[in-house]
């Protein structure tokens, strides 16, 4: 494959860059080089790189792929590597935050997921995909009243918002039914209290349905704001 | 010249085509599917092919309400503060009703201390939107600068109640608490809040007053010494020992805070001063 590492390739894009910023076409840097590109972006001197208008169109979809591709194969590690250098390079990336913040809560770590997310929010405070994903980590956690607050709020924002609209119906279901949770566990006599009464006797439905959802949150996480 | 003008209007006829290429027959306009692509280019973060699209929507129509809207988002991801709220003064002009200008352009007052002018924003922004969570969040900040802290808790209850732990609203409501007395409640707050946002200044400083006002001096020395250094974290402990009446600690500490700092002196002395009739009564 031919790759473009050349300093001169690269400045010479950037000029091209410049220059066509003027009129109406953008640059398109084949998806196979974009590695190479960015490997090579680093040598340039800072004062090329300080102005964000006359930065080129560069490739920037493979990083955010390739983040998406290794979380749905379930590797969130790989996926959070890719997404801090995606967040390196552009720090307002609500698409970045809101995928470091997916893959955090696949590893359990809301409280760092959370951070994510609202900084994500901070930048698009109205982003319906950041409260889905907020209301989605919620629900991971068995914060069902919160998950279904911000999932309402998410569809305030975009009434379309097909994983929040789940995300509200999951969080909705399990609300319900904690008041009969807590009547079965009352019930229980003395006599019985030796027999193992799981401490959340829903739970597999919640598991069930979480899949169902995170597949759906899968689809929508990196959607636009 | 002749030549010079062919080659001239060629590139006005490519540009143009190249513009179009992407499209499928009969599906989006230009001007949708640029807003698009451009709305698409500021979400990843690519602001150049954001500005050129602008650039193209702005020379079809200027004034229209999803470009200044386009242009408003671009400016605000470049930080140009003075261009952004030109464009948000312009959205308004359109329409008078735009929430999201109507925030922001709250906000920004807020920012710059002009607390009537945000408040007048801000609840027009939230009677147009009840679910604002930011207009709520601005309004309770209003509302505690006025000393009002019961509406601004009321303020930053309902912002929570839309986004349940979201660290802003959670800290700020800590803040208020701390405002009112109710010390236990806001350090829990405050916690929550650093638990999601951990690096926020602010939160971390007041976290420090709140345990320092409950007396936990060390501890709150310690919070404060990492943020501020030794000689500020003596002066604040200091100062609120003075606060709860444990005058020779006080004394103690403000007394540490001038011989940490020399050039700290001014300060920790008229604290010093400030608590010495205290000590007489005592």
């Amino acid at each position: 494959m031919k790759t473009y590492q050349s300093r001169g390739f690269i400045q010479g894009s950037l000029i091209a860059a410049a220059a066509l910023s003027m009129s109406a076409c953008s640059i398109n840097i084949p998806a196979a080089m974009s590695a190479a590109w960015s490997a090579a972006q680093e040598s340039i001197s800072q004062d090329t790189r300080t102005e964000h208008a006359l930065e080129p169109a560069v490739e920037y979809r493979p990083r955010l792929e390739l983040a998406r591709a290794a979380f749905t194969a379930g590797h969130y590690g790989i996926a959070i590597d890719h997404l801090n250098a995606e967040l390196a390079q552009r720090p307002a990336s609500v698409a970045a935050l809101n995928g470091l913040g997916a893959s955090y809560d696949q590893l359990g770590r809301y409280d760092v997921a959370g951070k994510y997310y609202f900084q994500a929010l901070e930048l698009a405070p109205t982003s319906a995909t950041t409260l889905s994903n907020i209301g989605f980590s919620y629900l991971l956690q068995h914060r069902y009243e919160e998950a279904a607050a911000v999932s309402q709020l998410a569809l305030q924002y975009d009434t379309e918002n097909k994983a929040a609209a789940a995300n509200l119906l999951t969080a909705q279901t399990n609300q319900q039914s904690q008041p009969l949770t807590a009547e079965i566990v009352q019930s229980v006599s003395p006599a019985d209290s030796a027999a193992e009464i799981p401490a959340e006797p829903r739970s597999w439905l919640v598991t069930l349905l979480s899949r169902q959802f995170k597949r759906l949150e899968n689809l929508f996480m990196f959607a636009s704001t | 010249m002749g030549t010079l003008l062919r080659i001239k209007t060629s590139v006005i006829l490519l540009s143009l085509l190249a513009g179009c290429a992407g499209l499928p027959p009969g599906s989006l306009s230009l001007t949708d599917s640029l807003l698009s692509e451009a709305r698409q280019a500021i979400d990843a973060g690519d602001l150049a092919t954001a500005l050129v699209k602008l650039r193209q929507l702005q020379s079809m129509d200027a004034r229209s309400g999803d470009v200044l809207r386009l242009s408003a988002r671009l400016h605000e991801q470049l930080g140009d503060t003075a261009s952004l709220q030109a464009v948000h003064l312009q959205i308004l002009e359109n329409n008078p009703q735009d929430v999201q200008s109507l925030v922001w352009l709250g906000l920004q007052a807020l920012r710059s201390s002009k607390l009537n002018v945000a408040a007048d924003y801000l609840q027009q922004a939230l009677t147009l939107d009840p679910y604002q969570w930011q207009a709520l969040n601005g309004l309770g900040v209003i509302a505690d600068n006025e000393s009002r802290s019961m509406d601004a808790q009321i303020y930053f209850q309902r912002g929570l109640a839309l986004i349940p732990g979201h660290p802003k609203l959670t800290a700020n409501l800590g803040w208020s608490k701390v405002l009112t007395g109710e010390l236990e409640e806001a350090e829990k707050l405050l916690r929550d809040a650093l638990r999601t946002a951990p690096d926020v200044l602010a939160t971390r400083s007041n976290l420090a007053w709140c345990i320092a006002l409950q007396g936990r001096y060390e501890h709150a020395l310690d919070l404060y010494a990492e943020l501020y250094g030794q000689a500020t974290a003596f002066n604040n402990v200091g100062y609120a020992a003075a606060l709860r009446g444990d005058t020779l600690i006080a004394q103690h500490y403000l007394q540490q805070a001038i011989s940490s700092r020399p050039s700290f002196y001014t300060k920790a002395a008229n604290n010093l001063a400030r608590i010495a009739p205290a000590r007489i009564q005592r």
